[in-house]
């Protein structure tokens, strides 16, 4: 049975989740909390789309199955969509939740939305 | 785009590239000697020769932290290119005057270029060379039409944008 999810376009309330590695993280005034860096929402593929998975379709753990070095932080659609950008499905195997942040990115846009993320419960830096 | 490379330097450049590479070397490489211009611990007549640029010991650090060597990134990332780091520490080297910076991130990108990036008191500067030494950056801060786009021939418009930084007082 398709979710609703699924079908139409994504709710902006909905949440998606991105994989950071430790490497992309930064803290703003030096001794901030750790978020994403820019650099984690700007590229992830020849493409320039980014990856990220919809919270209601997969979990952290799931992600990160295949990468337990990485972190994952979360972020509302809505946040995304605000910076021109939009989330549209890209279901892969084994992932239907799949998904790619699409739209011409900016450092701005990419900084605005990794400052609009929160890590994941459980799945933060320390 | 513009680009910014060592060899385009022109009079600017007062880093020859030897030493620019050594610096990068021991820098990605972790080794225990010191990474000021390549001095050997205890070669007090040269370590003492640089003061002005306080900034670079905590640079290089983050640097050595990257993922040099992994040839098994995900997603189809490239490592880090060393040419990325010299490119980008010369950058730096001209372009960072002023000895109260503020420590940098170094993030790499996804083709294996380096982001410097400084977010301190609601002014956001991030400057992102690609291994081709292609330079550019953005600069936001309060109350201020962002800027994103090229690096300016001369710098000084970089200059501009980073003094604009809070200091670091520490």
């Amino acid at each position: 049975m398709t979710s609703p999810t699924q079908r139409g376009r994504l709710e902006d309330s909905q949440i998606v989740m991105r994989r950071v590695r430790d490497y992309e993280i930064i803290t703003d005034s030096n001794d901030g909390p750790p978020r994403p860096a820019s650099n984690a929402f700007i590229q992830d593929g020849p493409d320039g789309d980014v990856s990220v998975y919809l919270g209601a379709e997969t979990t952290p753990a799931r992600i990160t199955r295949e990468y337990p070095e990485t972190y994952v932080a979360e972020v509302e659609i809505g946040h995304i969509r605000a910076q021109g950008l939009d989330v549209e499905r890209a279901p892969i195997s084994g992932d239907p939740g799949h998904c790619n942040i699409t739209g011409r990115k900016s450092r701005g846009k990419a900084r605005a939305i990794a400052r609009n993320s929160r890590w994941a419960e459980g799945y933060g830096p320390v | 785009m513009s680009t910014a490379t060592p060899d385009m330097a022109g009079p600017q450049s007062s880093v020859p590239d030897d030493v620019l590479r050594s610096f990068v070397e021991k820098a990605i490489t972790g080794s225990r000697e010191s990474v000021v211009f390549g001095v050997a611990p205890g070669d007090n007549s040269r370590e003492t020769s640089s003061p002005g640029i306080r900034w670079l010991g905590p640079t290089t650090a983050a640097m050595a932290r990257l993922p040099w060597f992994e040839t098994n990134l995900p997603d189809g990332r490239t490592p880090p290119q060393p040419e990325a780091a010299a490119a980008l520490l010369w950058l730096l080297v001209m372009a960072l005057d002023d000895d109260t910076m503020p420590p940098t991130g170094i993030v790499p990108t996804w083709r294996g270029g380096l982001t410097a990036a400084w977010h301190v008191n609601g002014f956001d500067l991030e400057i992102e060379c690609d291994p081709s030494g292609t330079v550019e950056y953005n600069f936001a801060g309060p109350g201020m039409e962002e800027y994103e786009g090229p690096v300016d021939e001369t710098l000084s418009q970089l200059k501009r944008h980073v003094r604009m930084l809070p200091p670091d007082r520490k």
